[in-house]
C-alpha cells in the first residue's frame, strides 16, 4: 500500500466516525425537556404558550367572578410562514383548564356528531327509551376563545432570528366584547 | 523528499474534510429575551413592533379627547402596510389591543370573529338543541364608538454600502358618530446599516 492510499483510507474512516455523530439512534426522552434542535416552532414553544395562557386566564376577573363559565374554542389563525397546528396549542390549553375545574368547555368540533347521535337515539326506534338522552339540553357557550400566531423571521449569513407572538382573546358571546386578552412572545436564535 | 510532500498534502485534505463534515452537527439554537433589541437585519422586526405599540398605548391612554371614564368601545379596522416589505400589521394592532384590554381603560369589539359570534347566537336560539336557560340573548352586542385605523410607510435609501431606513406609522381613532378623528399619533423609526467590505 502506498503511503498516500493509507492516508486517504484514514481520512475516510475519520470522516465516517465524525459523520457517525449524526447517525441513527433512537431514544425516548423527556417530552417536557427544552427542545432546541432547530429554530422552527417546537414542543417547548407549544408548552410555554399554553402555560402562560392558562395561568393568565385562570387569574382573570372575568373567569373568577363567574361560576364555571362555558367556553368554546374558535379558530386560532396561523399567520407564520411555517406549518403550525394551532389546535394542538388550544387543545393543551383546554385540557389544562378543564383539569383545573374552573371552567367548562363545549365540544364544538363534534357538535354535528352529537346532534346525529341524539337524532339516532330519538328517531331510530332501536334505542331503549329509558336510556335516551333528552333533546334540547345542550349548554350554550358563554365565551369564544380566539386568536392568532404571527412571526418575524430574519436571517443574516448563518444566523437566524425568529420572533413569535401569539395572542388569545376571550370574546363575550352576548356583548361581542373582548373580556380578556393576553399574548406570549418567544425569541429563538440559531447560529 | 516526495514522500513528505504527499504526506503533507494528505494531512491538509484530512483537516479540510473533517472541518467540512463537522458544522453539520454543530448548529446552535438558543431561546432569547423576546423584548431584547433585535438588530440582525435592517428590516422591520420585533423591536420596531414593540416600540410602535408602546408609544401608541401610552399616547392613547394619556389623550384627553378620548373620554376614558366611559371606557370607550373601539373596533380595530385594519392598518395598511405601504412599505416595500411584508409587515403583519395585525400583529402590531393585536399588541396594542391586548395591552389596552389589560389596562381596563378601553374596551374592544372582537370584529374578526363577528361571523362566528352571530352563527353561535343563531345556533343557540334557532336549533332547538340548546337549553333555553343557557341561551345568550340576541340584540345585546355592544356597538363600537370608535374605529382604530392607520397605516405604516417607509423610505429606504441606499448609497454604496450604506442603507438608511425610515419607518412612520400613524394611528387614528375615528369617532363613529361624528366621523371626526378624536386622536392621532405617529411613531417614527430610523435604522442604519453598513455592509463590511467582505462578508455580510
Amino acid at each position: 500500500m502506498r503511503p498516500g492510499t493509507k492516508w486517504f483510507l484514514l481520512t475516510i474512516v475519520v470522516l465516517a466516525v465524525s459523520l457517525g455523530a449524526c447517525g441513527t439512534k433512537v431514544q425516548y426522552g423527556d417530552p417536557t425537556a427544552v427542545e432546541t434542535l432547530t429554530v422552527d416552532f417546537g414542543s417547548t414553544d407549544l408548552q410555554s404558550i399554553a402555560e402562560k395562557m392558562v395561568r393568565s386566564l385562570l387569574s382573570a376577573p372575568v373567569i373568577q367572578e363567574r361560576n364555571r363559565p362555558v367556553l368554546q374554542v374558535a379558530t386560532v389563525k396561523n399567520k407564520t410562514n411555517e406549518h403550525i397546528d394551532t389546535k394542538a396549542i388550544t387543545d393543551k390549553i383546554r385540557t389544562t383548564l378543564l383539569n383545573s375545574g374552573k371552567v367548562q368547555f363545549t365540544a364544538a368540533e363534534v357538535r354535528q356528531e352529537v346532534l346525529d347521535e341524539l337524532d339516532y337515539q330519538r328517531g331510530s326506534g332501536y334505542v331503549d327509551p329509558e336510556t335516551r338522552k333528552p333533546v334540547g339540553k345542550l349548554v350554550g357557550t358563554d365565551f369564544l376563545l380566539t386568536g392568532e400566531i404571527s412571526s418575524i423571521n430574519k436571517q443574516k449569513g448563518d444566523t437566524k432570528d425568529v420572533y413569535y407572538k401569539i395572542t388569545l382573546n376571550l370574546v363575550d358571546l352576548e356583548t361581542g366584547l373582548i373580556s380578556w386578552a393576553d399574548e406570549k412572545e418567544i425569541r429563538k436564535r440559531e447560529d | 523528499m516526495a514522500f513528505h510532500k504527499k504526506h503533507a498534502g494528505c494531512c491538509l485534505f484530512f483537516l479540510v474534510a473533517v472541518t467540512l463534515a463537522w458544522p453539520a452537527c454543530s448548529k446552535r439554537v438558543e431561546y432569547g429575551d423576546p423584548t431584547a433589541t433585535e438588530t440582525l437585519t435592517i428590516d422591520f422586526g420585533s423591536t420596531d413592533l414593540q416600540l410602535v405599540a408602546e408609544k401608541m398605548v401610552q399616547s392613547l391612554l394619556a389623550s384627553p379627547a378620548v373620554h376614558l371614564g366611559n371606557r370607550p368601545v373601539v373596533l380595530v379596522s385594519g392598518v395598511g402596510n405601504k412599505t416595500d416589505e411584508h409587515i403583519d400589521t395585525k400583529a402590531i394592532t393585536d399588541k396594542i389591543r391586548t395591552t389596552l384590554v389589560q389596562s381596563g381603560a378601553v374596551r374592544f369589539v372582537a370584529d374578526e370573529v363577528r361571523d362566528e359570534v352571530m352563527r353561535e347566537l343563531r345556533y343557540q336560539t334557532d336549533s332547538g338543541f340548546v337549553d333555553p336557560e343557557t341561551r345568550k340573548r340576541i340584540g345585546r352586542l355592544v356597538g363600537a364608538g370608535y374605529l382604530l385605523t392607520g397605516e405604516i410607510t417607509s423610505i429606504r435609501k441606499k448609497a454604496g454600502r450604506e442603507t438608511d431606513l425610515y419607518f412612520k406609522i400613524t394611528l387614528n381613532l375615528v369617532e363613529l358618530e361624528t366621523g371626526l378623528i378624536r386622536w392621532a399619533e405617529e411613531k417614527e423609526i430610523r435604522k442604519g446599516q453598513k455592509r463590511p467590505v467582505i462578508g455580510w
